[in-house]
């Protein structure tokens, strides 16, 4: 899955670098990253976990197609992209789950943590495409070009997306934070 | 105004980490031993004051996020039933209309 | 001819599972969002629901007359569209939807027609009491859905008219169309 990508390693490691021992190192490097993808996305902690997991099990059995550390990130969050995206299909109704009622341990000190929920519970509601859009560009950093190649799409359309994104976001948070009966 | 919103944004998605025990999981489905047993503590008396304090810390939290979601379910409840009616509103306005021509 | 066929056979599987569980939203519906300008995007479950209703104040009268509204739902579904251009949706694309409410437990209870805008409201007849409830409203570059599943009482929905924007429409007891006139009226 993915277009090859140039060579570039961050394993210092021997001949093979992609052998069964470094699929621990793989996952312990990448874990983080997947489950959060799938967590900011679907907003269920045990869906998260589940759909992380088949991913990493997904990736022990291409290890022999990729090529470099950087195809790897690649190849991860565009399966774990993918992947959430079939999941919000496959769903008839997809709710907001009540096993989400602990939250992941993260790196403290918001501002405001009542608008960091609620802004993810806004994100939450945005169109499937739209939200992996925005997930890949605020947790992951990528720019609107390498969200395209991870998702296989036009540049121009994820661009349309998160500008669309966020102003919903912009006009629900406004209303939220202006709404007396909440 | 553009880097605020980036701020917050960036901070509502920072990455999380994942659940305790998540690499030991996914390598016992590919048939590989449990990384954890390189990890165990070995002083019980801060292992065991750390698991009271971050119980009673994930109670608040579970609280804290319960109170969340159901104000946000309820802003949800309102906003659809607002739609409703204004749905219900128009058309009752356009039968209204309809019979006094 | 074969699409025909399909879409036959698509309205009936719809048909018959609709009767068994709760309606359905497809997804061709869903992917409008990413068509769309601005979309809103609402379900609540049973459980979602009963969680709401704890934190609706039942010192304050609107919210308890929400509250005790909403304690019999099993779920509310909301989905608004709203495009920049005309001809972002069309009718086969409600199709699926119109084909759930022509089964015989629905019935049309009223209808407008104006200016491009497309209005329906249809209720769910469960024994002697309204089981759910669909307003379908289309305008040229607009599409709202609105499900309410469960024991909708329209009495105390009508009571809540002038709160929250919900009007007064002296529904009480509703006198639908009759299946056979809803069926032709779906389309």
């Amino acid at each position: 899955m993915g277009t090859a990508l140039a060579t570039g390693t961050e394993f210092d490691t021997a001949a093979n670098p992609l052998e069964p021992l470094n699929f621990e190192a793989l996952v312990a490097r990448h874990q983080s990253m997947v489950f959060s993808i799938a967590y900011h996305f679907l907003q269920d902690r045990s869906v998260a976990e589940e759909l992380a997991q088949d991913v990493f099990l997904q990736l022990y059995r291409h290890l022999d197609g990729l090529e470099s550390a950087n195809h790897v990130t690649f190849w991860l969050r565009r399966v774990t992209a993918h992947r959430c995206i079939d999941h919000r299909r496959r769903r008839r109704f997809p709710l907001l789950s009540l096993d989400s009622v602990a939250e992941p341990a993260a790196p403290s000190s918001p501002a405001d943590p009542l608008l960091t929920r609620r802004l993810r519970g806004l994100i939450s509601e945005l169109p499937a495409h739209a939200r992996i859009a925005v997930v890949l560009r605020y947790q992951e950093d990528l720019t609107p070009e390498e969200i395209a190649r991870v998702l296989d799409r036009p540049v121009a359309t994820v661009k349309s997306q998160l500008q669309r994104a966020l102003k919903t976001l912009r006009e629900k948070v406004l209303r939220v934070v202006g709404d007396g009966r909440s | 105004m553009k880097d605020v919103e980036d701020i917050e944004l960036r901070r509502a998605l920072r990455r999380v980490d994942a659940p305790e025990g998540f690499a030991d999981r996914v390598l016992a489905r590919v048939g590989q031993p449990a990384i954890a047993k390189r990890h165990r503590l070995r002083n019980w008396a801060i292992a065991a004051t750390l698991t009271i304090a971050a119980a009673g810390g994930a109670w608040y939290r579970a609280e804290d996020q319960r109170r969340v979601q159901g104000e946000e379910a309820k802003r949800q409840v309102l906003l659809s039933l607002n739609i409703a009616g204004s749905k219900l509103k128009a058309i009752e306005m356009k039968v209204n209309r309809g019979r006094e021509r | 001819m074969k699409k025909t066929m399909i879409g036959l056979v698509s309205a009936l599987l719809v048909s018959a599972t609709a009767s068994a569980q709760s309606f359905i939203i497809p997804e061709r519906i869903e992917k409008l969002a990413e068509k769309a300008r601005e979309s809103v995007n609402i379900t609540l479950d049973g459980p979602l629901l009963q969680l709401a209703g704890q934190f609706l104040n039942s010192g304050n009268s609107d919210e308890r007359a929400v509250k005790e509204l909403v304690s019999k739902l099993k779920g509310i579904h909301v989905r608004t569209f709203e495009f920049d251009r005309e001809g972002e949706y069309s009718e086969s694309d409600l199709e699926p939807i119109r084909a759930q409410l022509k089964a015989p437990s629905w019935a049309r209870l009223i209808e407008a027609k104006e200016q491009g805008e497309h209005t329906q409201v249809f209720v769910k007849q469960d024994r002697n009491e309204l089981g759910g409830l669909v307003i379908l409203a289309t305008e040229r570059k607009g599409l709202s859905i609105v499900i309410i599943d469960g024991a909708i009482d329209l009495k105390r929905l009508s009571m809540l008219g002038g709160n929250f924007g919900i009007p007064n429409l002296n529904l009480s007891t509703p006198e639908p169309v009759k299946s056979g006139t809803a069926k032709d009226s779906a389309e």
